[in-house]
């Protein structure tokens, strides 16, 4: 698995420094706060923030992306490595790439955004890793093939729910607005339900989709 | 022993079809694979590697029968050319050996520079800008750099210059010499298997016409040529692939001395090439 890890690291290397990149910038921005009036620069700071972690959060896909190129995953699979292997160090790396959007996005909260966002982070990442579960298990049968199909399964929930939790959730706390408990409860707990379930069906996925693999062919 | 065993390999893919296809690979020897495009040379290939599952049937390949499981071991042992270029392109040779050196237990750096100067492959060049031929130079270079047992090539001189591949001919025969490496070579050009190989294999649409040990099949088979009217049906039992002309015919068998004590003068027996084998051969099987 070490080798398929090096891959993905080596592959999303500059995804890697992207991250840091966003996450020293907004430590300063942090700190630069108390001496120097930065909300002009708040905007475009905000946004280079939500891009950084758009590609944190998807990183495996822009790894696919690139060892598709000139069909290269062909040569890049022969070289010696189960199959399994492969399919661990995806759930490996997309589990460190969680944890790594984590610290982007605690870095982001701290430059004059509230900590109610957490829930919001909860929330795609449970969701994130549902239908990462589900790439990595159609990887196991298609390898390669139907890219673009995969990419929208992936894509599609994490707006639906960027769109239906995480900016409902802002307005709501920051706007004080009250809709009752039924709200309360979709907003607070209704993330670690659903990050229960993603981690239960990550782990599941995991172990299923270890059989399906060596079943498949990878051209 | 065999390097390879193949017994009753089953594939559909579409429309193509690998049916009952067996096979052994002798170790220690050069067995050149030869058939059309399409015939289903790199499906064969692409099973031995791990690249494609079998529908049915058992692959034994470096005393494994388990490919999958012993998948990272077997391709330690295994040095792969492929037909295409499947590199990652924006990665350089020297770039390419970091990840090449994280995957492969016994890699050779020495060896690999050693052959990247050789071949006038330039190191902190990107893959995407090097020539056809420089990349199967390149291919050719890690397939040879980390001690392989077994070294698969897929069509490896099609797109190489003479001069060049004749010397990699050369270096092939060399590795024959210096130790216990089998070698599978498939191509297109049955020259270089004239040269260099010790079997023959020959594949078409997803079957296995023939495979022999080359002296055997060039001294079993001869060419015959003599006039269309002593083709009848009894003829016609001892010749394979027969293809008339304005002048006689022409045709394969393996009962040349017959023919010879049948018709004398009349007919001539000459050394068939390996391209003449293929093409009778496929004249045989089509029926005419």
């Amino acid at each position: 698995m070490k080798k398929q890890l090096y891959l993905n690291l080596m592959y999303s290397k500059w995804i890697w420094v992207m991250g840091a990149i966003m996450i020293s910038i907004n430590l300063l921005t942090a700190f630069g706060q108390s001496i120097i009036n930065l909300q002009p620069l708040m905007p475009f700071v905000n946004l280079l923030n939500i891009i950084v972690m758009v590609y944190t959060i998807s990183s495996i896909l822009n790894i696919d992306m690139r060892l598709s190129k000139n069909n290269s995953h062909r040569f890049l699979f022969s070289l010696p490595t189960r199959k399994k292997d492969i399919l661990k160090a995806g759930f490996v790396y997309h589990a460190f790439m969680l944890v790594f959007t984590a610290a982007v996005f605690s870095t982001f909260v701290i430059i004059g955004h509230d900590y109610h966002l957490y829930y919001g982070l909860v929330m795609i990442t449970g969701v994130s890793l549902i239908m990462m579960s589900i790439y990595l298990l159609i990887f196991t049968s298609v390898w390669m093939d139907i890219p673009y199909i995969r990419y929208i399964i992936y894509y599609v929930p994490l707006f639906i729910v960027y769109m239906f939790h995480f900016m409902p959730l802002d307005n709501t706390v920051t706007q004080n607005i009250d809709l009752g408990i039924g709200w309360d409860i979709y907003r607070f707990i209704f993330p670690f339900i659903v990050l229960g379930i993603g981690t239960i069906v990550y782990a599941a996925s995991y172990l299923y989709g270890r059989k399906k693999i060596v079943k498949s062919d990878i051209v | 022993m065999n390097a390879i065993d193949v017994k009753g390999l089953h594939k559909e893919i579409g429309n193509f079809e690998i049916r009952d296809l067996s096979l052994d690979i002798p170790r220690g020897y050069i067995t050149g694979l030869v058939g059309d495009n399409g015939a289903g040379k790199s499906t064969l290939i692409n099973h031995l590697i791990g690249l494609l599952k079998a529908d049915r049937g058992d692959v034994t390949i470096l005393g494994s029968d388990d490919i999958e499981r012993d998948r990272e071991d077997l391709l330690n042992r295994i040095g792969l050319v492929f037909a295409e270029d499947n590199f990652p392109e924006h990665l350089s040779p020297a770039k390419l050996e970091k990840l090449l050196t994280v995957y492969f237990e016994a890699w050779d750096s020495t060896v690999y520079h050693k052959y990247l100067d050789d071949f006038n492959v330039p190191e902190n060049t990107r893959i995407k800008r090097l020539s056809t031929g420089e990349k199967v130079k390149l291919s050719l270079a890690v397939a040879l750099s980390h001690n392989a047992e077994l070294l698969i090539l897929d069509e490896p001189t099609s797109n190489l210059a003479p001069t060049f591949r004749m010397e990699l001919l050369d270096i092939l025969q060399e590795l024959m010499i210096d130790g216990e490496i089998t070698i599978l070579f498939s191509t297109h050009i049955t020259s270089d298997l004239e040269r260099i190989a010790d079997y023959i294999v020959m594949i078409d649409n997803g079957e296995i016409l023939f495979n022999m040990e080359k002296e055997a099949l060039l001294t079993a088979y001869k060419k015959v040529k003599g006039p269309k009217d002593i083709l009848d049906d009894e003829t016609g039992e001892l010749l394979m692939g027969i293809r008339e002309n304005s002048l006689g015919f022409e045709a394969m068998s393996n009962a040349p001395d017959t023919l010879r004590e049948l018709f004398g003068d009349k007919v001539i027996i000459e050394r068939l090439s390996v391209d003449e084998v293929m093409y009778f051969t496929k004249n045989n099987r089509r029926g005419v």
